[in-house]
Parts: structure tokens; C-alpha cells; sequence
């Protein structure tokens, strides 16, 4: 398959989307080929989609998987109006969804959490402090609620607009705006003592 | 869930974080982060103490966030075969509902899944220079059968009697249009018979796509070719399985 | 025909005699028990009881002592499919004719259907 695989981080769509509309055609009608293609050429942006969502790359791979099994099923009813690319965003940004609701809260959420001081005070590396940040940063929005979290990660790590987002996910432009804005509300004072 | 935001309108205030926020010079949190994100200047958050805090807070978390992107894996370092690979079993374990097509002479019972015929098709058709075949149909020729007596057949299975294809295809715009419909149809004709044992009673040819040089899709004549059909069936003899 | 063949132990029979025929890739997995109840993620493999090794089915005729056989195949490329279900309806009706069919010399009546799933 002509795969790019060197393209921007945040194109949801393979390079030849045209490519990807005719091997959508013949999966459709039923060649596991051309959906196995699809599958080469969608899967890494996807999981990294999924591990953004969940926070883990094993629930993720299941996630990837059983979103594409769905595809499959599904394929013969899409027409092509949308590409496949953003298809599949859409369908596996649901399931995340939904893995993310049926999971138990693992945080009290009542609470805006108190800042957390650097566990790496004393003469730290640079290096050593971002990480310890960036691990700060994945346990604070493990205490975000599943629709802030996807908002916000759709949002800042994704960089979409606020318009896809809002079709992706099925709610209006301004709840997805009041989302992010909680999202970054709770996350600023979660990171404060890193400030 | 208990923590569904969903069904409930969105001024609820949410784990303490209220919907609005005002900051103690007048202006709204959300908005002084909306705008830090457009580029716009402000006279007032540029000389704003709280503002100022509100967009550190901001930038603290944005640095964070750059840095976790950062420490992501390389899109190339998925291991995306293993994945693939499991879906690809279940998938091939899936009975797509579809037609099959008869093989063979009456007294046999033999049949291929329309899929698998499409696909040798598609395979045929693609190795002609500046084609490459989309959809593909395969059924039991409508005018070939109408006189015929409806024979006991499997549910689900097309009655027996030649078949007729209509594929789509996608075609370098240098090239002659009804040339290449012959030579589709020719490959397909001749797949039939040697790859299959299906015998053909008519191919329909429809151009889909016209492709530029690059293989893209000539974007300016698409929408006034896209339904231009090359449908110069032919109704080819009866020719019987070897 | 002989009641000590289970449909199972006929099923794999029919099974090792279609995977040996030329131009047959593999038959197509799970379709027995496929055929017996949708499948979800990681469903359908493994069913006990499952008259039939994957992608074959075998079913005792009521009130004779035949057999109906349904073989899924899918093929290798290169090889012409018509051709193939051919050989796999004589691969599988010599099969049944074998000394480990039946009774010696008694060969088991049955009606073959060959259906091709998928060329790879």
C-alpha cells in the first residue's frame, strides 16, 4: 500500500484519501483485503487517538480493535460522505467514550483537587522535573469526567476544532467550549504547583 | 453513571469548577483563555494582574501538555501488525450477507460468494495500465434467466444462468475512455472463464473517477463526469464452461 | 452408512480431504459454528458439539441413511475455481468411500455442496 506514514501528527486522514475511498468501496462489498489495508493505513493514528482518550495503550489496542470490527460491519451502509479517516475517528472516539463511562470513578470528584508540589524538589533535572509533570498531568485527568476528558483531549492534544469536536462527539459547539473550559479549569489547578 | 454530564444542562457546576468564572477585574476566565488562544491583543490583559495569573496557569498546563506530546510514541513505533491481525480474524470469521453466484453446470452444486468473484475481478482489471476498479457487482443476468424455470436452490443463492458485472472504474484522464471499457470488459471476460468458470452475459462499465497524472481525481471535471456512463454492454454469446 | 461415524468424525474426514485438494487455501474458518449463532468479539470458536470441523458442516438425512455435506472454501489465486470445486466434491465423495468411512466397500450416499468464500 502507498502508506505515508511521515505526515503531520494531527491529519486524521491517510495522504490519499482518494486511496482510501476507493479500498472503502471494496471492503464494503466485502473484500477483506482492501479492509485490511485500511486497517495498516488507519490504525497507528488511531491508537494514538485511543491512548490520548484512555490513558492507556492496552485499553486502547482493544478499543482500535473493536471499533475497526464495527467498521467492518457497518462499511456496507457508508456511503462515503464523510472519509474513511474521519469515520473512523468518530467511531472509535465514541467507543472511547463509552469505555470511559462504564469505567469506576477512580477520583472523588467533589473536589478541585489541591495542587500537587513536584515530587522532584530537590535539584532535579530538567528532564527528570517534565516527566514527573507530564505523569502529574495523565493522573489529573484521570479525574476529569469522560466528556471533559474527551473534549479536552480532542481539543489540546488533537488540536481540533471546536466545530468537528462537536460533531465527533454529537453535542452543540458551546457545550463542547464549556467542557474544554472545565477540563482546563480543573487541570490548571491540578498543575498549579508546577507553575 | 453518576458523573454523566450528559442529559443535564450544562450549567451545573461540575466537581466544583463553576460554569462561569469571573475574575476579580470583571473579566471571564473562559473568555481570557479564549482569546490567549487567537493572537488578538488586548490592552487589558496585557496590563491585568489577574489575567496575567489566569494565562500562567494556562501556559503551565499548555507547557505540560506540549511535553506529553513530546513523550508520545512515534506514530511509526505502533505495533499496529498484531492489532491488524486480530482484527482481521474476526473479520474473516464474519458472514457478510451477500449474493452467491452458481458454478458450474446444473447438476452441479457449486457456488462462489459474489465478494470473491468481485474481487478476482477487480484484481483483472487492475493490472491495465491507469485503472484501477471500485465497486464491482456480480449477479445472475436478469434477461438470461426470465424464460428459464425457477430451479430449487440454497437460500440466499442467485438462481442459476450467466452472469452479468458492473464494475466502476477509476481511469487516468489521458486515457481513451471507450478503449479502456473494452479492455475492462475483456479482462473481466476473460477471468470469468479462466479464474472462475463463470459464465458472462454482460459487462457494464461505468467510469467513476477520472485521474490526473498523480492518481488524484481531476477535481474540475469530476462532478460533470462523475455520472457519465460508459454503458456499452455487450451481450457476449453463450459461451459454456470449459 | 454406519452409525458408529459420528457427523463430527465425518466432518473432519470431509475436512483433511478438501484441505488436500490443490488450489484450496483453507476452509473457511468457524462458519460451522458461525451458522449456529452470531458471533461477537471472540465468540464462536471452539463450540462444543459442533457437528462439523470449520468450515464444513455435515448433516444426517432424516429417514434415509444419506448425508448432506457443505464445504466452504477459500481458494489460492491462480487456480480456477470451477476446477477446484470439482476436484474437492471428488476428493470428499472418495473420502467417504475409503475404508475408514464405513463399513468396507460400503460407501456413504451424499450430496456435496461446494461453496467458494473468498480467493486469496
Amino acid at each position: 500500500m502507498p502508506g505515508d506514514r511521515g505526515r503531520a501528527p494531527e491529519e486524521t486522514d491517510a495522504p490519499l484519501p482518494h486511496e482510501d475511498a476507493l479500498l472503502a468501496v471494496r471492503a464494503a462489498e466485502g473484500d477483506e483485503a482492501a479492509f485490511e489495508a485500511l486497517v495498516h493505513r488507519h490504525a497507528p493514528v488511531l491508537l494514538r487517538l485511543a491512548t490520548r482518550l484512555l490513558g492507556s495503550p492496552t485499553e486502547a489496542e482493544d478499543a482500535v480493535q473493536e471499533a475497526f470490527v464495527s467498521a467492518w460491519r457497518k462499511l456496507p451502509e457508508f456511503r462515503g460522505d464523510a472519509r474513511f479517516g474521519t469515520w473512523m475517528h468518530r467511531i472509535v472516539t465514541n467507543r472511547c467514550l463509552n469505555v470511559l463511562r462504564s469505567r469506576q470513578p477512580v477520583t472523588a470528584l467533589d473536589n478541585v483537587p489541591e495542587p500537587q508540589a513536584p515530587e522532584h524538589q530537590v535539584s532535579p533535572t530538567r528532564a527528570a522535573e517534565a516527566h514527573a509533570a507530564v505523569r502529574d498531568l495523565s493522573r489529573a485527568i484521570e479525574g476529569l469526567s469522560p466528556e471533559q476528558r474527551v473534549c479536552w483531549v480532542l481539543r489540546e492534544l488533537d488540536g481540533e476544532p471546536y466545530e468537528s469536536i462537536a460533531e465527533t462527539v454529537g453535542i452543540s459547539q458551546e457545550a463542547v467550549r464549556g467542557r474544554v473550559f472545565r477540563a482546563r479549569r480543573y487541570l490548571t489547578e491540578a498543575m498549579a504547583g508546577w507553575r | 453513571m453518576a458523573m454523566n454530564e450528559d442529559g443535564t444542562p450544562d450549567g451545573t457546576a461540575f466537581g466544583g469548577v463553576p460554569e462561569e468564572e469571573t475574575l476579580p477585574c470583571g473579566r471571564e476566565l473562559a473568555q481570557v483563555w479564549e482569546q490567549a488562544g487567537t493572537d488578538e491583543p488586548d490592552p487589558h490583559t496585557a496590563g491585568c494582574p489577574h489575567c496575567a495569573e489566569a494565562l500562567r496557569a494556562l501556559r503551565t498546563l499548555e507547557g505540560v501538555v506540549a511535553r506529553a506530546r513530546v513523550d508520545e510514541p512515534e506514530e511509526r513505533q505502533w505495533d499496529t501488525a498484531a492489532l491488524a491481525g486480530r482484527v482481521m480474524d474476526v473479520v474473516r470469521l464474519e458472514l457478510r450477507p451477500g449474493r452467491t453466484l452458481a458454478l458450474g453446470e446444473d447438476d452441479e452444486d457449486a457456488w462462489i460468494v459474489e465478494a470473491a468473484a468481485a474481487r478476482t475481478f477487480r484484481a483483472a482489471v487492475d493490472v491495465l495500465p491507469g485503472v484501477r476498479a471500485g465497486s464491482c457487482r456480480v449477479e445472475t443476468d436478469p434477461m438470461s434467466t426470465a424464460t428459464a424455470a425457477p430451479s430449487a436452490r440454497p437460500p440466499g443463492r442467485l438462481p442459476r444462468g450467466p452472469a452479468r458485472v458492473r464494475i466502476e472504474v477509476q481511469v487516468g484522464l489521458s486515457w481513451n475512455l471507450r478503449l479502456v471499457a473494452d479492455d475492462v470488459r475483456a479482462r473481466i471476460v476473460e477471468a470469468a472463464d479462466s479464474e472462475l468458470g463463470l459464465r458472462i452475459a454482460a459487462v457494464d462499465v461505468v467510469v467513476a473517477d477520472l485521474l490526473d497524472e498523480t492518481g488524484r481525481p481531476d477535481e474540475a471535471d469530476e462532478e460533470d463526469r462523475l455520472d457519465e456512463e460508459l454503458d456499452e454492454e455487450d451481450r457476449l454469446g453463450e459461451g459454456g464452461p470449459r | 452408512m454406519t452409525e458408529q461415524q459420528t457427523p463430527r468424525a465425518l466432518a473432519d474426514l470431509v475436512a483433511a480431504a478438501v484441505l488436500a485438494t490443490r488450489g484450496v487455501a483453507f476452509l473457511r474458518p468457524g462458519l460451522a459454528e458461525l451458522l449456529r449463532s452470531s458471533v461477537g468479539l471472540g465468540a464462536g470458536r471452539g463450540t462444543a458439539g459442533a457437528a462439523g470441523a470449520s468450515g464444513v458442516r455435515v448433516q444426517r438425512r432424516k429417514g434415509s441413511p444419506g448425508v448432506d455435506i457443505e464445504v466452504y472454501v477459500v481458494l489460492c489465486r491462480g487456480h480456477r475455481a470451477l476446477d477446484v470445486t470439482r476436484a474437492v466434491r471428488s476428493a470428499v465423495v472418495e473420502a467417504l468411500a475409503g475404508p475408514t468411512a464405513g463399513e468396507p466397500g460400503e460407501a456413504t450416499p451424499a450430496q456435496v455442496r461446494v461453496t467458494v468464500t473468498g480467493v486469496v
